[in-house]
């Protein structure tokens, strides 16, 4: 087994507001071995997305972070600004949902480009626009030295989106963060992403942290999945396993919910009751238990821990797992 | 088969080119070929799907089925009279009869109007019954999508987005209309609350008869939802078949490739996805041909040269391609 690069404990975030303490993440923990890709999976509003901004710390000044994030051993949370600059974008890079906004509108995608070689190798003149056409070239652009005089608008959503991983690439990072990369795509180009991620992954061997809502996308493109609700991870398991013998509730409610592909008769979706509680408004004991089938007396007073179940590296967070 | 009472709508070689400004100051006007020549029938109380990605023609389809855009050319027949040639006096009578549902709920509600006064709105509108009769109607209507009494005097920043969209639904059949047009209904919504909606429309139809055209660019659901699929692509229907057989003998290149992009939430399932290259072209420029051409993994010299036409091939099933057969 390869060893954790990154390995996130405790992780919590509250926004101010207003002079009020809002709290998006209660208490998340999760890891990331060398060349794995792990993923984040939930609904809006569970967190994914804060928390992977908050291991980059690019959450703003408004954003309270507590907990410890270590990175190669080095806590990030810690370091000056002047080092996190550091390892954002050459250790650890980030590529967005929407590609068409993440992308300066007035300027050409080459030069966008060269700014980030430059910043990450110092490199220049013939060699830089050289090592932009390689990135290009790497995530599949065809004509990349027609290309870099274009602007982002004359490029579809798929074409943005590979120059966005071209960009995030150019630190040559140890771990890439893939914040719903495919959602804004349709899914013909969704293919297309996820192939060419896999395909980066596998060359570079390079970590990466597919967030997503997509329990399919999950399915197909992951080694590890951590489940997250309402601030707080609860369920965390090899992919087939959790698939396989989901242990939470929740997760196996998300599972039930799905209109599948495979169903050859018809099957009534068995929605989860209820709605995702907002932030700040969070029920006493366990977040998921007005909306669970199985919640007793205990759920109501007692928030239930992430427990070790059966196997290795399956861990739920309930007092009525399925073990 | 008596055709008059069991099709509800009959759209005939239905086109809608938009006018665009070309590059420039003086830049030549350009063509948009948003649809381009569909034609399809729609069965009474059963759900018509269509699928297709960005820029299909699917969300201008819906517009037009509904006549909210006058179309270049075509005609849509609804219980037997042509609505593209209605007297506006006449149509707005049968606007009662057919509405519509988007994606973005939270959009398409007034952000000043309680849930109830927008709901109960179309009913002012069409003076039906004496203001109490009305209200009384909203409330049960509200039941019925599963939305609570104190609703009534919410405002829609104060719900969430899964009860947005009941009041979207609610506000929709409120003048019990014979169809509705359900834009992506559930695409902005989670996944945990997609289920509630889907089920909740199935329900509405087997209380209520309603005829449902259902666009979604999502397979999961259509397969779930839908009786009948036509599948767009630039412009034009590809393949029509009932759900089943469209599924089960998917004959064109594009809607195999597009039923194989679809994740399948199940890591022990191992298949075969096929990668289309590129992107689709630009409905204004459209290339000679098969539209699909230029991203089909079995294309041949003759699709290049001419479009294959959209024919029967068997078992009431449509597929536009020279290739049938061919894997």
């Amino acid at each position: 087994m390869n060893s954790d690069i990154l390995v996130v404990s405790n992780l919590g975030v509250d926004f101010l507001t207003g002079g009020k303490k809002i709290n998006a993440l209660q208490k998340i923990d999760f890891s990331v071995r060398e060349n794995e890709v792990i993923g984040l999976v939930g609904e809006s509003g569970c967190g994914k997305s804060v928390s992977c901004m908050a291991v980059l710390r690019i959450l703003g000044e408004t954003a309270i972070i507590s907990g410890s994030v270590r990175y190669k051993g080095k806590e990030l949370l810690d370091l000056p600004e002047s080092e996190i600059r550091k390892i954002r974008g050459k250790e650890i890079s980030m590529i967005f949902q929407d590609p068409v906004i993440s992308l300066n509108p007035v300027k050409k995608i080459g030069s966008q480009l060269l700014e980030i070689i430059h910043l990450h190798s110092r490199l220049t003149g013939d060699a830089a626009v050289k090592k932009t056409i390689s990135l290009l070239e790497q995530v599949g652009i065809a004509n990349p030295f027609e290309r870099l005089n274009d602007y982002p608008h004359l490029l579809s959503g798929g074409l943005c989106q590979r120059v966005m991983i071209a960009m995030a690439l150019a630190g040559d990072p140890k771990i890439l963060i893939a914040d719903e990369p495919t959602t804004a795509l349709d899914v013909t180009v969704q293919a297309q992403i996820l192939q060419l991620l896999k395909k980066i992954n596998q060359e570079r061997g390079m970590a990466t942290i597919l967030i997503t809502h997509d329990l399919g996308v999950i399915a197909e493109n992951v080694d590890r999945v951590f489940v997250l609700y309402a601030g707080l991870v609860v369920e965390e398991a090899p992919v087939d396993l959790l698939f396989s013998k989901p242990a939470h509730p929740y997760t196996s409610g998300l599972l039930k919910s799905l209109p599948r592909m495979t169903d050859e008769i018809e099957r009534p979706l068995i929605p989860i009751e209820g709605v995702v509680p907002a932030p700040g408004k969070r029920p006493p004991g366990c977040c998921f238990q007005p909306r669970c089938s199985r919640s007793t007396d205990i759920c109501l007073k007692k928030q239930p821990k992430l427990e070790r179940l059966g196997s290795a590296d399956h861990k739920a967070a309930c007092f009525h797992a399925d073990i | 088969m008596d055709s008059s009472s069991s099709i509800i709508m009959e759209v005939n070689d239905l086109v809608c080119h938009f006018s665009i400004k070309g590059q420039g100051f003086l830049g030549k006007r350009k063509k948009l070929r948003a649809v381009d020549g569909i034609s399809f029938d729609v069965a009474r109380g059963k759900t018509f799907g269509i699928v297709g990605e960005s820029g299909c023609g699917k969300s201008t389809t819906a517009k037009l089925v509904l006549n909210m855009i006058p179309p270049t050319s075509g005609e849509v027949v609804f219980n037997g009279l042509d609505m593209t040639s209605l007297r506006p006096s006449k149509w707005r009578r049968l606007r009662a009869e057919m509405q519509m549902m988007f994606q973005d709920p939270l959009g398409a509600l007034d952000p000043y109007m309680t849930i109830g006064k927008q709901i109960k709105e179309p009913l002012d509108i069409h003076r039906t019954g004496d203001s109490n009769k009305r209200k009384e109607k909203v409330l049960e209507l509200l039941e019925s999508v599963g939305m609570e009494n104190y609703m009534y005097d919410r405002y829609p920043h104060e719900i969430s987005g899964g009860q947005r969209q009941r009041a979207v639904l609610a506000r929709a059949l409120i003048l019990e209309p014979q169809l509705l047009v359900c834009d992506e209904p559930i695409s902005a919504l989670d996944v945990s609350i997609q289920a509630q909606v889907v089920n909740l429309l199935k329900n509405i139809q087997k209380e209520r008869g309603i005829t449902y055209i259902f666009i979604s660019h999502d397979l999961r659901i259509v397969k779930h939802i839908c009786d009948r699929v036509a599948v767009m692509y630039l412009g034009k229907i590809v393949e029509e078949a009932d759900r089943r057989e469209l599924f089960n003998n998917t004959a064109h290149p594009y809607t195999r490739a597009l039923i194989s992009s679809i994740p399948i939430p199940d890591p022990s399932l191992k298949r075969e996805t096929i990668i289309l290259p590129g992107d689709p072209p630009s409905p204004v420029n459209l290339p000679s041909g098969c539209r699909f051409a230029s991203r089909c993994p079995i294309v041949i010299d003759k699709c290049r040269e001419s479009e294959p036409p959209l024919e029967d091939i068997g078992n009431n099933h449509k597929a536009a391609c020279y290739r049938i057969g061919v894997k």
